[in-house]
């Protein structure tokens, strides 16, 4: 059975081509726009990792990992994040408790490099 | 006649004086002048009083008060009867009360910020000239009068508020205010009062004033502008990567094959749209960092690292630049450096900067990174064997936006900012660099203080 990432950003541009290369790649893929959605398409969809973009609105990538993490159901979820600012990534990341990051711009090689580290 | 006193002040016994005159003691010139006087008082026969000096025999000067009055006796014999009264010393207190007067006023006028004093009922008994530039009033129309005859009750208040906490507690009181002055400007002041208390135990508020006016608006200048600057980086940071991001992602995806083949040319065109891009994100990268280095933003990270692995970690980095040009990148690394205190992110991007430079004007040959070790400094070299750096560009080489011509004049895809970067890091690690360059080539050369071994 594939596995599911969960991607979340505002940006569809992104959107779109990360759900394109990682279907290619064999993933099945579903989007939210924002922390909000997302926290719905966790419930629903239970993925095995999440992409978390770190700017967004209604509810951004900080508020959303905490609520990831509280809840025990959900809280094992790997999240690799990813964010245009290069200040501070590591403190950012920590704060989030995402368990990894990439940077905008990133090679998308890197980011299936990663998922393949999280979810082998 | 002559009483005794006058015998003592003068020095002669009176027997020797009588009948004698003043001539036959004193100069021609001060015999002159006494005895002018004395006719003075002869014909109109009103008292004189004249202060006069007088030098006594041990050439020391007196200043004395005669007093001449006219008696006449019953035979019609006119006299002149005079008191003399030695104030030499009055006299002496008089001119050091007004040399101290003269020198605090030289001093307080000698400063910049208005100057002021106060009595127990905030009359103003000194200010100096620039409290009455300050004020917009002379002296004269500020000694005696208050507050309460220039400024508005409110203002008045606060400023007397200020005065009653330093006369009943005793403490000096400083304290930024707002005051409008008689051609209506308002300024910020910062106004420093402290108690007074003279011999006779009467108080006084001695007050200095700053007007920081001009030092306040260029603050909330360079506030604004720093929020700007941060603001701006924000949005350069953010909003130049996202889009950058998705462009990226599309490129190499359709470069990879993701989205079906594609043929060379457009291929061909494809790896030029990369290459830009790969580009743009290093300007845009360079600019952030220097931007933050030259803020002061960033907190380096100093703690014991080992220079050489970081040598090695930059070769790892860039082999595939190198080997893409078919050039040659060596180490020559003394491995009996130990570990010492600098931040190693900082120094992998020192070391890239100046392997990249070189790897992008050198067409053939081989460059070569040193570290060495001198006493308690680093020695740390990236030589390349290109053209030499024209010497008229190699002042401003490590100037933020300019970059060193190459003896061959070839148009260079640089940020201008690398070495910009590199000077500010080595600075921040207090050391030291600089380039040297020839027809072989140039080595650029830092050095780093070897400190927690």
């Amino acid at each position: 059975m594939p596995k599911t990432i969960l991607v979340v950003d505002d940006e569809k541009d992104i959107l779109t081509e990360l759900q394109f290369i990682l279907r290619k790649k064999g993933f099945e893929v579903v989007m939210a726009a924002n922390g909000k959605e997302a926290l719905e398409l966790v419930k629903k969809n239970k993925p095995d990792l999440i992409i978390l973009d770190l700017f967004m609105p209604v509810v951004g990538g900080v508020q959303f990992g905490k609520e990831l993490k509280a809840d025990a159901e959900t809280k094992n979820i790997p999240v690799i994040l990813l964010t245009a600012s290069a200040d501070n990534v590591e403190e950012k990341r920590i704060e989030c408790m995402a368990d990894a990051y990439v940077l905008k711009p990133f090679d998308y090689k890197e980011v299936i490099e990663k998922i393949y580290k999280l979810i082998a | 006649m002559l009483n005794d006193a006058h015998a003592q002040m003068f020095g002669i016994p009176s027997e020797k004086m009588l009948g004698k005159t003043d001539k036959d003691y004193f100069s021609k010139d001060q015999a002159q002048m006494f005895w002018e006087k004395d006719e003075l008082v002869f014909e109109s026969g009103q008292e004189n009083i004249n202060e006069e000096l007088w030098t006594d025999s041990n050439g020391f000067s007196h200043t004395i008060i005669t007093k001449k009055n006219l008696y006449s006796d019953k035979k019609g014999n006119q006299f002149i009867v005079g008191i003399i009264r030695d104030i030499t010393e009055n006299k002496k207190i008089e001119i050091q009360l007004k040399d101290s007067r003269d020198y605090l006023n030289k001093i307080i006028n000698s400063v910049a910020d208005p100057i002021f004093v106060k009595d127990r009922e905030h009359r103003w008994t000194l200010v100096n000239d620039v409290f009455c530039q300050f004020m917009g009033y002379p002296a004269e129309k500020i000694i005696g009068k208050t507050d309460g005859d220039y400024f508005p009750k409110d203002q008045t208040d606060v400023f007397w508020e200020k005065d009653e906490l330093v006369f009943k507690t005793g403490k000096e009181n400083i304290n930024e205010e707002k005051f409008t002055d008689a051609r209506g400007i308002t300024h910020t002041i910062i106004t420093k009062k402290a108690l007074y208390t003279d011999n006779e135990g009467k108080n006084f508020i001695v007050g200095i004033i700053r007007d920081i006016t001009d030092l306040k608006a260029a603050q909330e200048k360079l506030q604004e502008m720093m929020e700007v600057r941060s603001r701006f980086t924000s949005v350069v940071s953010h909003e130049l990567r996202t889009p950058l991001a998705s462009i990226r992602t599309g490129v190499n995806l359709i470069l990879d094959g993701l989205a079906g083949g594609i043929n060379k040319e457009q291929k061909d065109f494809l790896e030029i749209v990369k290459k830009n891009i790969e580009r743009l994100s290093r300007l845009i990268n360079d600019i952030l960092d220097f931007q933050k280095i030259d803020s002061g933003k960033i907190h380096f990270k100093i703690v014991k690292n080992n220079i050489n692995e970081v040598a090695r970690e930059v070769y790892k980095i860039m082999l595939p630049l190198v080997e893409r040009k078919k050039l040659t990148l060596k180490l020559e690394l003394d491995e009996n450096i130990s570990e010492f205190k600098f931040d190693r992110d900082r120094m992998i991007q020192v070391f890239s900067n100046l392997v990249n430079n070189a790897i992008d004007f050198t067409e053939n040959g081989t460059i070569t990174v040193v570290t060495s070790r001198e006493k308690d400094t680093l020695r740390a070299k990236v030589i390349d064997t290109c053209v030499g750096i024209k010497q008229e560009t190699l002042s401003r080489i490590f100037n933020p936006f300019e970059q060193g011509e190459r003896e061959d004049s070839g148009k260079r895809e640089g940020t201008g900012l690398g070495l910009a970067i590199c000077k500010e890091i080595i600075i921040r690690h207090n050391g030291k660099i600089w380039v040297e360059t020839g027809e072989k080539g140039s080595t650029f050369h830092f050095t780093l203080p070897i400190e927690g071994e």
